[in-house]
């Protein structure tokens, strides 16, 4: 409501203060689409590389009998008990101290976004998947050994497949969470790099309550019709 | 096809042993069954024969190629093993069509696509399926997805077929069926066949020999019928078929015979032995209901037969014959009889032949034990 009003009070009705003006003001800043571009990128490239190491993560700690699996599976979970401010500042550092100046090629880029937002985000897809791989019964993938396959082949040709809705799912719930998310941003982003969510944060310190509300609005919006897709997708899917 | 050679196979889950020591060999073309009750380690031995587990220590060959051996590291993964293998849940993948499942192992091995079309063809064919080809598992009927099962383990001609309880998840009628079935193609198809069940039955009908297994411990490996008729130990006994145990003392003991006084009673037998026996072991004396007859008291007797006097409790009948509930003692025993209306004092006529002897053992669990105690 308050970001098609100029003034949102109880003592005024809201209906006569409409306004596009809050939209108008942020699509005529160059940096304010700019942060509604990035966000797109960092939470769709994203979801993929997440869900990606999501599946990777649960298949491997669940279904391998790699000695650490144990391991990757707390590693992938602990973000989950980390504030993003903390995830920013460590991996601020870690890109400081990275061997041959690296970590200066990912500073202040939207990589660096994207690393920070995924390890936040990457509870949440491993969790989402973990239950579905649980479901497909241990006799699938041993059947697919003793038929020939060895560990990789087993993987690619039936874990893979069955695993499809469960990596859609984990893809719109890690895109949803990265669109929302800003703290590791404010150690890991620059000028360019800034997201939707540190540009709310931003008007929102300048007192641009409207601006901020409509940026809400976007992000809402921009939610909703990813997730609307991409139920469709999967019903199309279901049917064929 | 070559015999499949297993060695001093033993098995620890985080400390605990599941399988002590297990040793026997499979002969080429045999059906080889592994019986036992649940979580005896049929399962375990079977997984360990397919590469799914590394057994702890020990050694498995199939004809000249070792499969694993702990004394050179050796461990060949189960994908390079090229056996077959039948899961208890069948384990088809439900993504695929019947077809395309068994095209998955002929895909691995490069068969050339026409070949793959008439060896998928043949397999299935064999299980009476080719008109199913291009359904998706979750369309067919239990029994069908257990055939299909069987085919994707055949199709590319494996070494050895390893079959996990493939029955038991279906109707008895059906499973009946199933087995003669089975049976059948496997004596057809020649195939070195290695079956785990629970069911007695199932094992005695199907198998050319039959391990039977107990905690991990591989008790007698024999043909049904040496099984069934002279178990090795009071827990083969207990486990095949039906037995009537009765502990007891040895009074004498010479040559193939000895003297045995019954705790029950008092009642002293003579028993043949067939391993040695000594004076003070103490014995459990078995026999099968169905090789014992009753008469009353005072009638005439075979002369090389142990009589016990007893009282009929209870009398059941059961359609092929009737079964009867002795007082002996405290104990209470089970005798088949085709004659019905029998009551009170009786006598139970065991034939020389019938009588068991083993080392004392505790084969009837405490809770059947009280149950089947004769209190009044
Ligand atoms: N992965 C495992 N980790 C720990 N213990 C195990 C594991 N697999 C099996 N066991 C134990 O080993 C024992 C033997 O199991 P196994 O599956 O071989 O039994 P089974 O004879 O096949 O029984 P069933 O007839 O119930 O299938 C059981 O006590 C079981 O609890
Ligand atoms: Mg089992």
């Amino acid at each position: 409501m308050r970001s098609f009003t100029r003034i949102f009070t109880p003592l005024q009705n809201p209906f006569l203060s409409m306004t596009m003006g809050n939209y108008q003001r942020i699509f005529e800043f160059p940096a304010y689409v700019g942060s509604i571009r990035n966000s797109l990128i960092v939470a769709g490239v994203g979801a993929i590389l997440v869900s990606v190491l999501a599946v990777v993560a649960v298949v491997v700690s669940k279904r391998s009998t790699f000695r650490y699996r144990k391991v990757i599976e707390y590693l992938a979970l602990a973000p989950q008990a980390m504030p993003g401010l903390i995830i920013g500042i460590g991996l601020f550092w870690a890109f400081a101290f990275m061997p041959f100046n690296t970590g200066t090629l990912l500073q202040g880029t939207l990589w660096a976004i994207i690393i920070g937002f995924g390890l936040r985000a990457l509870p949440s897809a491993f969790g989402s998947i973990s239950p579905a791989v649980m479901q497909i019964g241990e006799e699938l993938d041993n059947a697919a050994r003793v038929n020939g396959a060895d560990w990789l082949k087993m993987f690619l040709r039936i874990l893979v497949k069955l695993l499809t809705p469960a990596f859609v799912a984990a893809m719109v719930l890690t895109f949803v969470v990265m669109m929302k998310e800003y703290s590791p941003a404010i150690f890991l982003g620059s000028a360019d790099t800034a997201v939707i969510g540190t540009t709310m944060l931003e008007l929102w310190v300048q007192g641009n309550t409207g601006s901020v509300a409509a940026l809400a609005t976007i992000q809402i919006v921009i939610t909703a019709v990813f997730v609307g897709v991409a139920g469709l997708l999967m019903k199309g899917k279901k049917d064929a | 096809m070559p015999d499949v050679a297993v060695k001093n196979l033993r098995k620890d889950f985080g400390g605990v042993t599941v399988l002590h020591e297990v040793s026997f060999t499979i002969r080429d073309g045999e059906f080889f069954t592994l019986l036992g009750p649940s979580g005896c380690g049929k399962s375990t031995t079977l997984s360990c024969l397919a590469g799914l587990e590394q057994p702890t220590s020990g050694s498995i060959a199939v004809g000249d190629t070792v499969l694993v051996d702990d004394s050179s590291n050796k461990f060949v993964p189960p994908e390079e093993r090229n056996l077959g293998m039948v899961f208890q849940s069948y384990a088809l993948w439900p993504h695929m069509t019947l077809a395309e499942n068994l095209a998955m192992p002929l895909n691995i091995r490069k068969v050339s696509k026409a070949e793959q079309k008439t060896l998928i063809h043949d397999a299935l064919e064999k299980v009476g399926l080719a008109h199913l080809a291009h359904r998706y598992p979750h369309q067919l009927s239990g029994g069908q997805q257990q055939r299909v099962a069987l085919a994707r383990a055949l199709v590319y001609s494996p070494k050895v077929l390893l079959l996990d309880e493939p029955l038991s998840n279906l109707d008895a009628k059906l499973r009946e069926q199933a087995r003669i079935w089975l049976k059948r193609l496997q004596s057809e198809l020649g195939i070195t066949t290695v079956y785990v069940t629970h069911d007695q039955e199932e094992a005695l009908a199907m198998s050319d020999r039959i391990a039977v297994m107990s905690n991990g411990h591989m008790l007698q490996v024999a043909p049904p019928h040496e099984i069934y008729e002279r178990p090795a130990t009071a827990e083969v006994a207990a486990f095949i078929g039906r037995s009537n145990f009765i502990d007891g003392t040895v009074l004498a003991a010479h040559g193939g015979a000895a003297t045995v006084r019954l705790e029950e009673s008092g009642e002293t037998i003579n028993v043949a032995v067939s391993e040695q026996a000594t004076t003070g072991d103490l014995v459990t004396v078995a026999f099968r209901p169905e090789k014992v007859f009753l008469t009353n008291r005072g009638a005439e007797l075979p002369a090389a037969a142990i009589v016990l006097n007893a009282d009929i409790i209870t009398t059941s009948y059961v359609g092929s014959r009737y079964e009867y509930d002795l007082k002996y003692g405290s104990k209470t025993l089970l005798v088949d009889s085709t004659t019905g209306g029998l009551t009170g004092a009786v006598r139970l006529v065991v034939p020389a032949e019938a009588v068991r002897l083993y080392p004392r053992a505790n084969v009837v669990s405490k809770d059947v034990a009280e149950l089947m105690a004769v209190t009044h």
